[in-house]
Order: structure tokens, then sequence, then C-alpha cells
């Protein structure tokens, strides 16, 4: 029985299939003849890949750079203390010229 | 003054595919000839109409179907094709899952939209086959959508078990069960139509 439904099925399938003839058929559009069309979805990913490895080269450089973020400030000159003692030159008064009261 | 920056040019190239994926062996084969995938298409075209159309039962969705598998197989994998292990195994299951979801929606719309009424066919379509043949394809119209392709991969395409398993990805006992039911809903459609 189903040797006799099998011969029916590849009669009726070979008969349907050849109704299709090639003059039947559209003309021929070669797969590369036509433009590939691609989804928003898929520039927004790449683009957004892009912009990741921008970002991480530009943190990249700004890690590996030398700090030098104080601007330097040019040496100052210290003269020497006559003491030795204090860095810092302190003004010392010069001796008061007032007269006494036992002068007047 | 003006600051120029110009990028070399193979960094250019790579950031230009990345952005909109243009590959470079797209389009331009590497070889002599036809890209690959135009000689498959004209070699192949005849035959995966044929198989889609005995899915799904109209020329124009047959041939949208095998053209589509065609456009996604070109930009998916470029013009030479040298990623595809089995360029026709590929393309045998492309239109099985294309004609799976045209079957699938056509059945849900029919669920909401009554169906329109069929086509005449063509007289010359009439005398093409004959009316055991008719029968037989009106019979095929009861089976479920996995039944049918696997149906007429083994008896149209004259898949073995396992090749028809590999290009539905099911099992080798799926494929054999559902052959089985198909052929009995078969007989009984067919002992029917002969009361």
């Amino acid at each position: 029985m189903n040797a006799d439904i099998e011969r029916r099925l590849r009669s009726a399938l070979a008969a349907q299939a050849a109704r299709v003839t090639p003059e039947r058929l559209r003309p021929a559009v070669p797969p590369t003849a036509v433009p590939v069309r691609r989804p928003a979805s898929m520039f927004l990913r790449r683009a957004g890949w892009v912009a990741a490895t921008l970002l991480l080269v530009a943190v990249t450089i700004v890690t590996l750079r030398p700090t030098s973020s104080q601007p330097q400030q040019p040496p100052t000159m210290e003269t020497p203390s006559p003491s030795g003692s204090s860095g810092a030159p302190s003004p010392s008064s010069p001796p008061s010229p007032s007269p006494s009261p036992a002068a007047r | 003054m003006t600051l120029t920056f110009r990028l070399p040019w193979p960094l250019l190239r790579v950031l230009r595919c990345v952005v909109f994926g243009a590959s470079t062996s797209r389009g331009t084969p590497q070889r002599d000839g036809p890209p690959a995938i135009n000689e498959l298409y004209h070699a192949r075209r005849l035959s995966l109409v044929r198989l889609a159309v005995l899915m799904v039962d109209d020329l124009p969705t047959a041939e949208d179907v095998v053209q589509d598998v065609f456009a996604a197989l070109y930009q998916r994998h470029g013009a030479d094709l040298r990623t595809v292990a089995d360029p026709h195994a590929y393309l045998t299951a492309g239109v099985m899952n294309a004609a799976r979801s045209v079957l699938r929606r056509r059945r849900t719309a029919r669920a909401y939209v009554p169906p329109p009424p069929p086509p005449a066919p063509a007289a010359e379509d009439e005398a093409l086959l004959p009316e055991d043949d008719q029968e037989v394809l009106a019979a095929l119209a009861r089976l479920t959508v996995r039944q049918r392709q696997v149906v007429v991969l083994r008896y149209w395409s004259e898949l073995s078990e396992r090749e028809i398993a590999e290009v539905l990805h099911v099992s080798r006992g799926t494929v054999k069960s559902t052959a089985n039911r198909a052929l009995t809903i078969l007989r009984d459609a067919l002992s029917e139509s002969r009361r």
C-alpha cells in the first residue's frame, strides 16, 4: 500500500515541478546585481564598535602620557642668611636713633 | 593656515569596511570569471524554484523565496562563498525555512481574513496535470508544514533520512516518524476522495 502511495506521490510532485519551466520564470537577477541593503541596526552596531575602539585608544593615550599637570616654577634664588640656620632672612630693625629722655 | 590630518589609506579602508560593512572581496572576486554565487544562482535557480513551488504552491511566491535566499547568502558570505562548506545544502535548507515562514504567515492570515478564491488554473496547466496527480496534490495540502517538508524532500528531492534530518535540523527518528504519519494522512485522504 505504501509503495502505491509513494509512486503516486513521486508522480504528482514531478508533474507539479515540471510545470515550472525556464520560460515561466522572471528574468534572472543575480545576487551581485542587487545592492546589498544592510539594516540600520547593523550600521549602528558597527558605529558603536568604532566609537568604543576610539574611546579605548584615547583613554590609553591619556593614561600613558607622562603626568606633568602642574607647571614647573622657576627655581628661586636663595641668598644665604648670615646665621646660616634659617632659610628665610629676617628683616632686622636698625638701631633706633631716638634720644633718651635724659639727653633733653 | 590649514591643518590637514591624513590617515594612511589602508587604515581608511579598514575603517570604511568596519563602518559600512563593505568587504574587500564582496563583488570583486579574486579569481577570473563570474562570482561563484552567480554561477550557483544560474545553475540552481530553476530546481530551487521548483522545490519552493512544491512547498508554497504558487510561482511568484516561490521565486521570491529563492531570490531572498540567494540575497541572504550573498549578504552573509559574500560573492566567492569560500566560507560556506556546502552551498547546495545551505540553499536547500534556506528555501525550506523560507517556505515554512511563508506557510505560517499564510495560515495566520487565513485565521483572521477569509481566503480569497483560488485563481483559476491556466488551460495548459490543467492539461498538464492528470486527475490523479491533482488528487495527490490536494491531499498534500492537508499535511502540516513539517510533514510536507519531509515528503517533498523525500519523494521529490530524493534525499535520504539522514540528509533530510540535516537540512531540517531534526533527528532521523523525527524524520522517519513524520514521514510515516504523513503517508498515513495521505492514504486516508486519497481513499476518502475515491469514495
